[in-house]
C-alpha cells in the first residue's frame, strides 16, 4: 500500500516504465531457468531442434539443433546455441534430466548460433573439445562476432564474449570420451562446411551428431571449400547410423536421402559456378543464376545462397 | 515515450528514483532493452538509402580529397557504377564501374576513385587511365564493413569531376575473416588472364586479372600481435611498356584480388601486371598476345 502510495506521487512515465521493466525483466529471468524442448532421439542421447536462422530478440540466438548425451559417470554436451541464455537454458534442460555433471563440451564449429552458449558451462569439472583449427578461427572472429551479437541481441547477451580459446581441448585426428557406460567417438574432418568442423558419435546407440556437416530442410552453407565438402558427404553416406542429429532442422527423409539431397545441392553449385566461370559469366551475375534450380527444395535459400555461390565460384576459378 | 525516458534517464535523479525500486542490476537490464530496441530502429532506420551528399563521413572525405570543387552527376553520362546492394558477402561484392564514353586525347578520364564513405579506409582504390586504354571499365570486388554509398569518382583530364553512387546494404566484410585459411598459400603471388574475346588489335580488349593474395584486413585479428597485415598497395599494368592502368589499392578489395578492364593494343605484344603489397613483396606476371590468340 505503501509503495502505491509512493508511485502514485511519481510522473506517469516512470510508473509506466517501472511497469513496462518489470514486465521485460521477469519474462527474460524466467526464460533463463525455463528448460528448451528436448526430444529423446536414442536412449541417453537429447536433443533440442532450434529454430532456423537469423537471429532475433525473439529466439536468442537458438538458432541451431543442440543438446547433451548422457552416460552414467557424466554428461557430454555437443554444441551450446547461439547465446549465453540459449547455453544457461541448456544447462537447465540437463539438470531437469539428471544430476551427473557435465564432463564435455563438444564444439562443432565456430559459427555464431553454435558457439555462443559455450560460456554458460565454464567450470573445472568441464572440458572443450574443438577441431585444431578453432582456435584460430575463434580468435579471427571474436570482435565481429561479438559486436554483431551486441547489435542482435544487446550488451548483456554478449557481455562474457565467445568462448576463450584457452578451454579448448584439441581433437587432433579422433578422441574417445567415457561418459561411463558409452563412449563417445570425437572426430576433426577436413575442410568441410567450415575449415574445422568436429562430429560425435555415441557408440551405445550409433547416434551420429554432425554439426553443420548436414543440413536437413534449411540450405547448406558453404563456409570453406565446395569440393572437399562433397568428398565428406561421400564419406558421411557409408556411415549408416541407427540414429543421427543434424546442425539445422529435421530429416524426415532420413540419413541416405537426406545426405543424397545435400550433395546434389552441392554438386549443382560446383557444376553450375564452373559453367559461369568457363563461360566468362561475372561472379555479379553467377549469384543471380548458378545453382538457382535448387531454389524451392530449401528454406533460406535468398539468405544464404548468394554467399554460397560466392564462396564456390572464388574458390572454383582458380581451378587448373 | 523511449526517447523521452533515455533523456530523462540521464538525469542523476530520475536514476535514482528507478534504481532505488528495483536495485542496480534489474536496472542495467532495463537500460540493455532500451540499447536493444534503439539498435533495431537504428537497423530500420538504415534500410532506405539516405541522402547520399549529406552523409557526415562522405563531407570529410570530400573536402580533404577534392577540396571546394564542383562533383557532377555522372551517370548515364560520364561515370555509371553496378552491383548488387543486397544480400551478398560482405567480403565479396562484385562492383562494376562503365566510363559512358570513349578514351580519346580530347577527353578522357584519368583518374577513378573508388570510394566506401564507411570503411576504415574510405579510399577503396585510385585507378590512373590512360587516353590509350580505348574505354575505361573497371570489375573489381569489394569489401564493406558497414552499411554504406560506395562512390566512384572520375576526374577528367580537363580536371573535372563526375560522380556516380550506389547505397549497399551489406556489413563486416573487413573484420570478418573468410573461411578460408589463407596462411601459407602455395600459390601465393600467382596470376591469371582472361579474355572474354580473341585478341585483336586496333580495338579494346577486355581481360581479367587474378591475384592469389589474402589481401587481409588489418582489422582481422591474428593470433600473432605482433603480425602486420598484409594487403596489395600499389599495382601496375602495363602493354609494350605502356601505362595500360596504374593503381593504388588497400584492403577494401577482396581477397585473391580480381581487376577486369580494357586495354588498346596496336601490335601484338606483352601484357604486364606487377602489384605490389604492404610487406613490399612484389608479384608480376606478363602474358605474350599473337593474333590468333584465343582464350
Amino acid at each position: 500500500m505503501d509503495l502505491i502510495n509512493r508511485l502514485s506521487h511519481l510522473p506517469g512515465w516512470v510508473v509506466f516504465a517501472v511497469v513496462l521493466m518489470c514486465v521485460t525483466v521477469s519474462s527474460y529471468a524466467d526464460d533463463l531457468a525455463r528448460p528448451l524442448k528436448v526430444v529423446e532421439v536414442s536412449p541417453g542421447n537429447y536433443v533440442h531442434f532450434g529454430e532456423f536462422p537469423p537471429r532475433t530478440e525473439k529466439n536468442m540466438g537458438d538458432n541451431s539443433n543442440i543438446g547433451f548425451i548422457v552416460g552414467d559417470r557424466c554428461v557430454a554436451v555437443f554444441d551450446t546455441g547461439g547465446s549465453p541464455s540459449v547455453g544457461k537454458r541448456l544447462g537447465a534442460t540437463i539438470a531437469s534430466v539428471t544430476d551427473l555433471p557435465i564432463c564435455y563440451v563438444v564444439l562443432s564449429h565456430v559459427h555464431p548460433d553454435h558457439i555462443f552458449g559455450a560460456t554458460s558451462f565454464i567450470s573445472s569439472q568441464t572440458k572443450y573439445l574443438g577441431h585444431p583449427n578453432l582456435p584460430k578461427q575463434i580468435i579471427r572472429r571474436k570482435n565481429y562476432y561479438e559486436e554483431h551479437l551486441s547489435e542482435d541481441l544487446g550488451a548483456e547477451e554478449a557481455s562474457q564474449g565467445i568462448i576463450d580459446p584457452s578451454h579448448i581441448n584439441i581433437v587432433d585426428h579422433d578422441m574417445t570420451l567415457d561418459l561411463g557406460g558409452r563412449t563417445l567417438e570425437v572426430r576433426s574432418w577436413r575442410a568441410s562446411h567450415t575449415d574445422h568442423d568436429l562430429t560425435a558419435f555415441d557408440t551405445l546407440t550409433e547416434t551420429m551428431w554432425t554439426g553443420d556437416l548436414f543440413f536437413c530442410e534449411h540450405i547448406p552453407v558453404l563456409d570453406s571449400n565446395v569440393k572437399s565438402f562433397s568428398v565428406t558427404i561421400g564419406e558421411l553416406m557409408n556411415l549408416r547410423p541407427r540414429a543421427f542429429v543434424p546442425g539445422h532442422g529435421r530429416c524426415k527423409e532420413g540419413w541416405d536421402l537426406g545426405l543424397q539431397k545435400q550433395k546434389k545441392y552441392l554438386s549443382v553449385l560446383e557444376r553450375d559456378a564452373r559453367e559461369a566461370i568457363k563461360n566468362n559469366v561475372s561472379l555479379m551475375d553467377a549469384v543471380n543464376t548458378v545453382g538457382w534450380s535448387e531454389r524451392s527444395k530449401w528454406a533460406n535459400f535468398d539468405l544464404f545462397h548468394r554467399r554460397n555461390v560466392t564462396t564456390a565460384y572464388t574458390e572454383l576459378e582458380w581451378e587448373d | 515515450m523511449l526517447r523521452l525516458l533515455i533523456l530523462s534517464l540521464n538525469g542523476k535523479t530520475e536514476y535514482m528514483i528507478v534504481a532505488n525500486f528495483l536495485g542496480k542490476s534489474l536496472f542495467t537490464l532495463y537500460v540493455g532493452a532500451i540499447l536493444i530496441s534503439l539498435s533495431s530502429h537504428a537497423k530500420s532506420a538504415n534500410f532506405d538509402s539516405p541522402d547520399h551528399a549529406a552523409v557526415p563521413e562522405w563531407q570529410i572525405i570530400k573536402d580533404l580529397m577534392f577540396g571546394d570543387r564542383p562533383i557532377l552527376e555522372g551517370r548515364g553520362k560520364i561515370v555509371s557504377m553496378f552491383l548488387n546492394t543486397k544480400l551478398d558477402d560482405a567480403s565479396t561484392v562484385p562492383v562494376m564501374i562503365n566510363g559512358d564514353g570513349d578514351q580519346t586525347r580530347d577527353s578522357y578520364i584519368k583518374t577513378l576513385y573508388v570510394v566506401i564513405d564507411k570503411n576504415p579506409i574510405p579510399t577503396a582504390g585510385i585507378f590512373h587511365f590512360s587516353p590509350e586504354s580505348g574505354r575505361v571499365k573497371l570489375e573489381t570486388r569489394l569489401r564493406f564493413e558497414k552499411y554504406s554509398f560506395v562512390r566512384a569518382i572520375a576526374e577528367m583530364n580537363d580536371g573535372s569531376l563526375f560522380m556516380d553512387q550506389q547505397w549497399v546494404q551489406v556489413q563486416g566484410g573487413c573484420s570478418a575473416p573468410s573461411g578460408r585459411d589463407a596462411a601459407d598459400d602455395p600459390l601465393l603471388g600467382k596470376m591469371r588472364f582472361r579474355f572474354d574475346d580473341a585478341f585483336a588489335i586496333n580495338e579494346p580488349n577486355l581481360v581479367q586479372v587474378q591475384i592469389r593474395h589474402p589481401n587481409e584486413s588489418a582489422l582481422a585479428v591474428d593470433l600473432d600481435p605482433n603480425h602486420e597485415a598484409q594487403f596489395l598497395n600499389s599495382l601496375d599494368v602495363q602493354y609494350n611498356g605502356e601505362s595500360v592502368i596504374s593503381a593504388e589499392v588497400n584492403f577494401s578489395i577482396s581477397d585473391n584480388p580480381v581487376f577486369k578492364f580494357y586495354f588498346f593494343p596496336r601490335s601484338e605484344g606483352e601484357l604486364t601486371v606487377r602489384a605490389k603489397d604492404t610487406h613490399d613483396s612484389v608479384f608480376s606476371e606478363s602474358i605474350q598476345l599473337v593474333k590468333d590468340h584465343s582464350n
